[in-house]
C-alpha cells in the first residue's frame, strides 16, 4: 500500500479499465483516452461523483458535455438523444461512476486496500471547474475532440 | 413459474417464454435500458419501482414472474426487499443487478434467496440469459 494514502498504485488503472469496460459493454463505444495533465474541463455539463471512503478518501468524478452524455445514454437506452432530459443524463453519469467504482471495490474487498462507497451525487451546470487544493493528488483521463468531451478524475483528498 | 406458461394457455408458442417483469432500481436510466432490452426480447415490463419499499408493494399487487432488483436504494435496500418478498412468496424469482459484486454482498444475496446475481455493467445478452436461467 502506498504509505501516503489508501489508494494503491494499481487502483487508478483498475478504475480506467472499469470505465472502458462499462462503456464498451453498455454502449459499444471504444474511446481513445489520453492522460490529462489538468483536472479542469471547461465544457462539463453533467458530472457524477462518489467518495471512495478509506483512511484517506478519494473523490471519483466522471463528467461529460451535454452532447456526449446524450450520445452515451442514447446508445445505452436506444432512445433518441433529444428525448433524454437533464434528470436522465445526470442520473446516467451517477450510474456510470457507480459501476466504475463498484467494480474496483469488488476487486479490493478483503484486501488491505478495501474501501467503502458513498451514494453517488450528480452536479449539473455549464463551465464547471473542479480543482483540488494544493497537495491533492489528481489523476485524470479524458477523451475529447470537437464533438466529444468525457473525462474521469480521481482526487485523492 | 406459474405465470410463465401464460403464453401456452393462449396457444401462442412464441409467447411460451414471455415473462412479466418488475424492475426495482432507483436509476431512471437503468429502467429505460432494462425496458428496452426486455421488451425487444418479447418480455413485458409490468411495473417500475424506485426503491425497495415500492418494489415490495408492487410485487404484492402485480405478482410478476421475475423481479430485477438493485441493491443500493433509498427507503429500503434490495436485500431487505428480497427478504420481504421471499418471506411471503418463497417461489418469487429475483435477479439481483448491482454495481457491487464483492463476495460479502453476493453471500448476502444468496442468503435471502436471490436466484441470479448479475453485476453491472451488463449487455442485452447477460440480461436475457439470466431470464432464461429462470425458465
Amino acid at each position: 500500500m502506498n504509505s501516503e494514502n489508501n489508494l494503491r498504485t494499481g487502483d487508478w488503472a483498475l478504475l480506467c479499465q472499469a470505465l472502458d469496460e462499462a462503456l464498451r459493454t453498455m454502449t459499444g463505444l471504444e474511446l481513445d483516452w489520453v492522460t490529462s495533465p489538468s483536472a479542469e474541463v471547461t465544457r462539463t455539463t453533467y458530472a457524477g461523483m462518489m467518495v471512495l471512503a478509506a483512511e484517506r478518501p478519494s473523490l471519483l468524478l466522471i463528467r461529460a458535455s451535454q452532447s456526449t452524455a446524450r450520445m452515451i445514454f442514447s446508445y445505452m437506452t436506444g432512445e433518441e438523444p433529444d428525448s433524454l432530459g437533464d434528470k436522465e443524463l445526470a442520473d446516467g453519469l451517477c450510474e456510470l461512476v457507480n459501476m466504475v467504482a463498484g467494480d474496483v471495490k469488488s476487486k479490493r474487498t478483503g484486501t488491505e486496500a478495501a474501501f467503502e462507497l458513498t451514494p453517488p451525487v450528480s452536479v449539473q451546470g455549464d463551465g464547471l471547474f473542479f480543482r483540488g487544493k494544493t497537495g491533492t493528488r489528481v489523476e485524470q483521463v479524458a477523451a475529447a475532440d470537437a464533438e466529444l468531451s468525457l473525462s474521469m478524475s480521481l482526487f485523492v483528498l | 413459474m406459474d405465470n410463465g406458461c401464460l403464453g401456452r394457455a393462449k396457444g401462442g408458442t412464441d409467447l411460451l417464454m414471455k415473462k412479466r417483469v418488475l424492475i426495482v432500481d432507483d436509476s431512471p436510466i437503468v429502467h429505460r435500458l432494462l425496458r428496452k432490452t426486455l421488451e425487444a426480447a418479447g418480455h413485458e415490463v409490468v411495473g417500475d419501482a424506485n426503491n425497495g419499499r415500492e418494489g415490495v408493494d408492487l410485487y404484492e399487487s402485480l405478482r410478476p414472474d421475475v423481479v430485477f432488483m438493485d441493491i443500493t436504494m433509498p427507503k429500503m435496500d434490495g436485500i431487505q426487499a428480497v427478504q420481504a418478498i421471499k418471506a411471503k412468496h418463497p417461489a418469487a424469482r429475483v435477479i439481483m443487478l448491482t454495481a457491487m459484486g464483492d463476495e460479502q454482498i453476493v453471500a448476502q444475496a444468496q442468503a435471502v434467496g436471490v436466484d441470479v446475481f448479475l453485476k453491472k455493467p451488463f449487455d442485452d445478452y447477460k440480461i436475457i440469459s439470466a431470464l432464461a436461467k429462470l425458465v
